[in-house]
């Protein structure tokens, strides 16, 4: 699957440029390796401050299209693609975890084993991801927003750039989906 | 709004792991009951665990599922130096390759240098217990190649370990995940950045940067991290075990202008006073700055007397420094040059 560097690069600009098409032709691609490096992460502490998501990322796009030369516009449009898998992947894993936890295994798993968005109240991950979906239908830019920043691990600056919108207004529609999910999940 | 704060805060990603991470906790791997994490290595989490067979405390550490134990790996785990930690066992658990060995107290390097530079002394002293661990393993065919501040320990008694020898082998294996995930660049010798075969001298290269960053600009230590970092090995220290004499050379060295300007020192105590003298009269006050300045240097910088060199004795004795030094620094250089010709 690797190796087709010309291949990811081109359907990141026809995607950016409007074609639908393309992103279901990137979708599996990306997912495979993102699959691939997520598991072999997770079991990996961050090296000091540097978030894992950023790491993973970054690793699979190191891998899918080389150290080449990718300008930064063609980056953020691959950190989007890789924010709406990585929200796949790990609800999957998260649904995974729950039914592993109701196959009734004697183990005892302490509360904190669930995978928590929140602490106070207590938010899981799955629900966040439905809340999330509901926001989409009043609001999808913030629902973008969102799965960029939760998700994609992006910072303000670079969902700002992916989404071609200034920071100011990823600032506010992130306060604000935060807010309205609170209150959806509470 | 009176909302929590981390809602949304940490990626989601990074929750996960979290979750997976804490999930092995009080579980038994192989013999080894898992008690608590104690922080990471280069490739994996480490965990002390308790080895229930033997009654002991182990660190437990994970291993990337494409790592399989070589012959090199298997050779490292029967090193047996006090600068080497101690590998008990390798094993796999669901698939997982792991490393059970000796539990350290300390501190990495990493974690030392981040909170001060190193006297100079000190580093001669954590280089050349790298020297000699980095040359008990290469007699027995293993190369480090990762060798970093990360994987160097100081342990609370002030002893060196150096941790994960042979586990990086795995670097040079096409299925692993290249040098994004294994390996440090920055330490690594041009021929194992290149992907051309490594020997000894890779890890003496590493090693040199090791130096490098734990000398920081002292000019002392130039002419053995030349023969560390010179891109064609053949221009390096032939073995480690030449380093170490080049290292143990430079503490003699030091020694020896430490006395010289002890002596040096005191002698011009003897002949002007005042310069030493607590600061009252008005006449002597634009001399305090200076005069304090040489004080505490002489006192506490760690490049014992290095320091005081380039003040005092540049002014007074300068002509008789330099000849002492450069017959000093001749005789370091001459046996190892020598050593390396014979060779």
């Amino acid at each position: 699957m690797v190796g087709q560097p010309d291949d990811v690069t081109r359907l990141l600009h026809a995607w950016s440029q409007g074609d639908d098409g393309a992103l279901d032709v990137l979708m599996p691609l990306v997912y495979h390796e993102l699959h691939r490096a997520a598991h072999f992460h997770m079991a990996r502490e961050a090296p000091d401050n540097t978030l894992q998501t950023t790491a993973l990322v970054n690793e699979v796009y190191l891998r899918l299209l080389g150290a080449r030369e990718v300008d930064w516009q063609n980056r953020a449009h691959f950190h989007a693609v890789c924010a709406t898998l990585m929200r796949r992947i790990l609800t999957d894993f998260a649904r995974a975890r729950k039914s592993q936890k109701r196959g009734g295994s004697a183990e005892h798993l302490p509360l904190d084993d669930e995978i928590l968005v929140s602490h106070t109240p207590r938010v899981d991950l799955l629900e966040l991801d439905q809340a999330l979906e509901r926001l989409t239908a009043v609001n999808e830019r913030q629902a973008r927003v969102v799965e960029l920043r939760f998700f994609g691990g992006l910072s303000v600056q670079e969902t700002a750039e992916a989404l071609q919108v200034s920071p100011e207004t990823i600032q506010r529609d992130w306060r604000l989906a935060k807010d309205w999910l609170l209150r959806e999940l509470a | 709004m009176n909302w929590p704060e981390d809602f949304l805060e940490t990626p989601a990603f990074d929750l996960v792991a979290r979750a997976v991470q804490s999930q092995l906790i009080g579980t038994m791997v192989s013999h080894y009951r898992i008690e608590e994490r104690i922080g990471s290595g280069g490739m994996g989490i480490v965990y002390r665990a308790r080895d229930t067979r033997l009654q002991r405390d182990v660190a437990l550490k994970f291993l990337p599922e494409a790592w399989s134990a070589d012959r090199e790996a298997r050779a490292a785990a029967g090193l047996n130096h006090p600068n080497i930690c101690t590998i008990h066992e390798i094993g796999a658990h669901d698939g997982r390759p792991f490393i059970a060995m000796e539990l350290l107290e300390g501190r990495t390097l990493k974690q030392e240098l981040g909170v001060r530079s190193l006297e100079m002394g000190k580093v001669i002293e954590i280089a050349s217990q790298i020297a000699e661990a980095l040359d008990a393993a290469h007699a027995q065919g293993v190369i480090h190649r990762d060798i970093k501040p990360g994987n160097i320990f100081i342990t609370a008694r002030g002893v060196v370990k150096v941790l994960d020898f042979g586990i990086a082998v795995m670097a040079d294996s096409p299925d692993s995940h290249g040098g994004v995930a294994i390996g440090t660049r920055a330490y690594m010798a041009p021929e194992q950045l290149q992907g051309r075969a490594v020997d000894a001298r890779t890890d003496i290269f590493a090693l040199g940067v090791v130096i490098q960053q734990m000398a920081g600009k002292a000019a002392a230590f130039d002419r053995i991290l030349e023969r560390c970092l010179a891109n064609d090995p053949a221009a390096r220290f032939g073995s480690a075990r030449e380093l170490r004499a080049a290292l143990h050379g430079l503490r003699e060295l030091t020694f020896v202008f430490a006395d010289f300007e002890r002596r040096l020192l005191e002698r011009w105590r003897a002949a002007s006073p005042a310069a030493f003298a607590p600061i009252t009269s008005r006449r002597w006050a634009w001399w305090a700055p200076w005069a304090r300045a040489l004080r505490t240097r002489s006192r506490s910088t760690m490049p014992r007397g290095f320091g005081l060199r380039a003040l005092c004795l540049r002014s007074i004795g300068s002509a008789i420094a330099s000849t002492a030094r450069w017959r000093a620094c001749a005789a370091l250089n001459g046996p190892n040059t020598a050593s390396t010709s014979t060779m």
